[in-house]
């Protein structure tokens, strides 16, 4: 992620503000998605705004200079391209495996480290970058740039040792001021925003291509990639907790038949946790730890666990009862014969006399008959009671032990417990029926002792059972309950990432719809100038074709963005793309690059253009010959072409251009001078061959000939393409008649009479002009295009030169 | 002195082979023009040896004629051949001269025809 990128954001974000936890995503995303996981998880502080990263200097303008290429692509031994370093058109023609593209490879190479023509290639076409011819010697890229306020221009370079791969290499840029980079330089983004070439290959490319891909190319020349890449890593985070989510639920749908199918009440409670929208997964981690009774004791699993407890009276505590019980009878028994015995039977046969009386009133004795229980009575009875209680001593004393020991025997026996009477998978009838027995216990002390005594023993033992089959019971609910706790466990910490997810997946929506609408609006900002270079640019281009732009804009986000593209074919509204031919595609790709490439704002005052030309008609040309000519007057174009229509339509439309020819000559050699018109290129080559001593002497009377009667053709093409084109001829029509006209006679005829049919007036014409050295020489040409001449070679390149340059300057 | 057909084939491929310094930018378009010479001189030779007076007949014509005597390939062959060398022989549209390897093709494609067609006299 580039500081660019970052700059950006902040200065969205100060426009247009999102919550604080949507904006440290934003923020952390910019970095890629292992800082937002990272900031997702927690494990990061928040971002915080680079303070260097505002305020960097604008980079100075740069012109190329020279491209000096040795051993790469389609060039072997050293090979300079020399530039005029400043605004202007350079055209550098040579044909298709001439090595010209190695040249324009060469200084994307170098300052990008890469070539888009490359980039979509199979790594065949990568691995062979070096040229066949240069062998394993080493292989060198070196571009000279001029840069404004440099008094020295800097060089770009690339070398290789020999068997060294492509991208084993790095730039070095050295300047005035020493060694330096390309990042250092501040290239490194302009290079990509303001990207200063553009192939054939990524010019058709650019626009034929489905909607969203053709956007994506847009976008990428518009520099928004960052951006993009900013909301894709966003999107990605989101969908990927999407899926955790849906995994969870999808594993909730296999979980809750297997919670169903269990008879637990911790299943039943993990399904009741799980079942609904919102998990709580607290309680299935409770029921999963197996506490989830702790808050429901009347739970089956508690019962179970309580009758695996049950014992019944202790056997000591029982025993030990029913003995003291016994003992304090016998011991009761005993004082029953004394003196005290018998004042406590007086005692006690007294106060239930007493009670009588008080329930009954006065009355007759009930017991003798005779006497009469009154007041008078009363009084006397309670007298002798206290008196006969105070002698008794020792029995009241026996008597109350008793009653203690018949208590404490009495406080064993409690009722059935009440998990004994629940429905939880064990037969308690028995345990049930002993302990009703043990419970109706007799009042009588000496009863009650034979009861303690003879009872506790079947109640333990129908316990005893009891404990086995609750035991047994739970370790079958343990069994059933194991494989769907274990699946229950492992879901659990999927779930809570989850729910975790949840205030995640919304943060991340906000951050990705603002990412979004950063992404529009700074597209439709930097889009808008250069919409309406295009569609001005379009105007020069389009020339003969009937398509008009109508508007042209970037739409949609995501799946359905779009370049929108409006256009009229003849005045009528249509789609553009379908309507366009391939070679209006390019030049419409060439009217969105060329405003791109020439922003102010961009450091390169330079645009390398590979090949436009190739599927243009000539129409189009002349368009792009003007078009090229008006940015060269503030930006340095170097156009590379495979031909020679548009160095003809520079020259025909007299635009200020050099043209440079390259040639590639066996071995790699390739050759690069500037060029004449093919006139004045003609004239040369057959002086040359006439003045080259090492040459076989047979050659020049075959050749020569050959090359003056070239130069009279270019003379005569020349002619007729101005004359016609000014008159308004299409293009086509012109080179159709310039391609009939074969024979020299017919061509010359029709440069001087307008007329390929005169041919047979040509020579009697040119007989009155010039002494009849001009129809001498048309004659020879005639001949020595397929035979060699007999008249001076000297004179045949004088008069040649002569003949053509008078047809080609006339008026 | 008139150079054979096989000569001007070799003078053409040594042009191509080891252009000399001064002519670095004629020598495809000069070896072009060889090249055809020889292909033409040969057709000449070919057409006396068959006992034919084409001297008069232009080379388009000839070369329509030429699969009435000759195998379809050869014909063919020469065809293609003196169109293509023609074409860089001519200011043609917009036409770059051909590159070393083209002109290497041609010039096997002229050997070829040569071969193909004899003197004429079999």
């Amino acid at each position: 992620m580039d500081d660019a990128v970052l700059d950006l954001v902040y200065e969205r974000l100060d426009r247009e503000p999102i919550e604080g936890g949507a904006e440290v995503l934003v923020l952390a995303a910019c970095h890629g998605s292992e800082a937002l996981e990272a900031q997702l998880a927690g494990m990061s502080a928040a971002p915080t705004r680079p303070a260097a990263a505002t305020g960097t200097a604008e980079p100075p303008g740069a012109y190329l200079r020279s491209i000096s290429v040795q051993g790469f692509r389609g060039i072997g031994p050293p090979a300079r391209l020399d530039l005029a370093p400043g605004p202007g058109l350079t055209l550098v023609a040579g044909r298709n495996g001439s090595g010209k593209s190695s040249f324009a490879e060469a200084v994307e190479f170098a300052l990008t480290g890469t070539s888009k023509r490359w980039e979509d290639r199979s790594a065949v076409w990568r691995e062979g970058w070096r040229n066949l011819h240069a062998g394993s010697e080493a292989a060198r890229i070196e571009v000279e740039l001029c840069v404004e306020d440099e008094s020295r221009p800097l060089t770009v370079g690339c070398g290789w040792e020999p068997g060294a791969e492509l991208v084993a290499c790095e730039s070095r840029v050295t300047t005035a001021a020493g060694p330096s980079s390309v990042d250092e330089l501040g290239w490194r983004v302009p290079l990509s925003t303001y990207r200063p070439f553009l192939s054939y290959d990524e010019l058709g490319s650019l626009l034929s291509q489905e909607p969203s891909k053709l956007y994506d190319r847009l976008a990428t020349i518009l520099g928004l990639e960052g951006l993009v890449d900013l909301a894709r890593t966003l999107r990605d985070a989101r969908t990927a907790r999407e899926r955790l989510q849906k995994g969870a639920r999808d594993s909730v749908k296999r979980l809750l038949p297997l919670l169903g199918a269990v008879d637990d009440e911790r299943a039943r409670a993990a399904a009741a946790a799980v079942k609904g929208r919102t998990w709580d997964l607290d309680m299935a981690e409770l029921a999963l730890e197996g506490t989830v009774e702790a808050g429901d004791p009347a739970g089956d699993l508690a019962v179970l666990r309580t009758l695996e407890t049950l014992t019944g009276p202790d056997e000591v505590a029982v025993t030990v009862a029913f003995q003291a019980l016994r003992r304090a009878l016998a011991e009761a028994a005993a004082v029953a014969d004394t003196d005290a015995g018998r004042a406590l039977a007086t005692a006690q046969l007294l106060g239930q006399a007493i009670d009588h009386h008080e329930t009954c009133g006065d009355g007759a004795c009930p017991v003798c008959g005779a006497g009469t229980l009154d007041d008078r009575w009363l009084e006397g009875a309670l007298e002798q009671q206290a008196r006969l209680l105070a002698e008794s001593g020792a029995a009241t004393a026996a008597s109350e032990t008793v009653r203690g020991a018949a208590r404490a025997a009495r406080a064993l026996i409690t009722p059935a417990p009440a998990p004994l009477r629940r429905e939880v998978g064990v037969d308690c009838a028995a345990a049930l029926a002993a302990w009703h027995e043990w419970s109706s216990a007799p009042d009588e002390p000496d009863r009650l002792a034979d009861h303690l005594e003879g009872r506790a023993p079947a109640l333990r033992r129908a316990l005893a059972e009891v404990r086995a089959q609750a035991e047994h019971q739970r370790a079958e609910r343990e069994d059933a309950w194991r494989p769907v706790a274990s699946a229950l466990r492992d879901w659990l910490p999927v779930a809570r990432q989850a729910q975790a997810a949840t205030p995640q997946i919304k943060l991340l929506q906000t951050a990705e719809t603002w990412a979004a609408t950063a992404v529009g609006a700074t597209r439709d900002e930097r889009f808008a100038p250069i919409a309406a270079q295009a569609e001005d640019n379009w105007q020069l281009l389009r020339l003969q074709s009937n398509v008009e732009i109508g508007s042209l804009t970037l739409a949609g986000t995501a799946t359905t963005r779009k370049v929108v593209l409006d256009v009229r074919v003849d005045g009528t509204d249509a789609s553009a793309l379908g309507v366009m031919s391939q070679g209006e595609l390019h030049a419409l790709a060439l009217c969105l690059f060329l405003p791109r490439a020439t922003m102010p704002e961009s450091p390169f005052r330079f645009v390398v253009i590979d090949d436009p030309v190739q599927a243009m008609d000539p129409a189009r040309v002349d368009g792009l010959a003007r078009l090229l000519s008006r940015t060269a007057a503030t930006r340095q174009v170097v156009v590379f072409t495979h031909d020679e229509r548009l160095p003809e339509a520079v020259r025909r439309l007299g635009i200020a251009a050099t043209v440079i020819g390259v040639i590639r000559q066996p071995g790699s050699e390739v050759d690069v001078r500037i060029q004449l018109d093919p006139l004045e290129r003609a004239l040369e080559d057959a002086r040359a061959v006439l003045l080259t001593d090492e040459l076989d002497g047979r050659v020049a009377p075959r050749v020569v000939p050959g090359l003056c009667r070239l130069a009279v053709e270019a003379a005569c093409s020349e002619r007729v393409r101005r004359v016609r084109l000014e008159r308004g001829d299409t293009h086509h029509a012109v080179e159709d008649e310039l391609a009939r006209a074969t024979s020299v006679l017919a061509r010359v005829a029709l440069a001087v009479f307008d007329d390929a049919g005169r041919a047979g007036d040509v020579l009697r014409y040119f007989d009155n002009r010039s002494g009849g050295r001009y129809a001498d020489a048309l004659q020879a040409l005639k001949r020595g295009a397929h035979q060699p001449v007999g008249c001076d070679l000297r004179d045949l390149v004088r008069d040649t030169a002569l003949l053509a340059r008078e047809i080609a300057a006339r008026p | 002195m008139t150079e054979t057909p096989r000569e001007l084939l070799d003078l053409a491929r040594d042009m191509v082979e080891r252009p000399p310094v001064r002519t670095h930018a004629v020598w495809p378009r000069a070896a072009a023009l060889l090249a055809r010479q020889a292909l033409e001189a040969h057709l000449d030779r070919y057409w006396h040896g068959r006992g034919l007076d084409m001297d008069a007949v232009s080379m388009r014509a000839q070369l329509i004629c030429l699969p009435e005597y000759a195998p379809d390939a050869i014909a063919g062959e020469a065809a293609h051949a003196w169109s293509a060398l023609s074409s860089a022989c001519h200011v043609h549209a917009y036409d770059l001269p051909p590159t070393a390897t083209e002109l290497e093709g041609l010039c096997a494609s002229v050997e070829r025809v040569i071969d193909g067609l004899g003197a004429g006299t079999d």
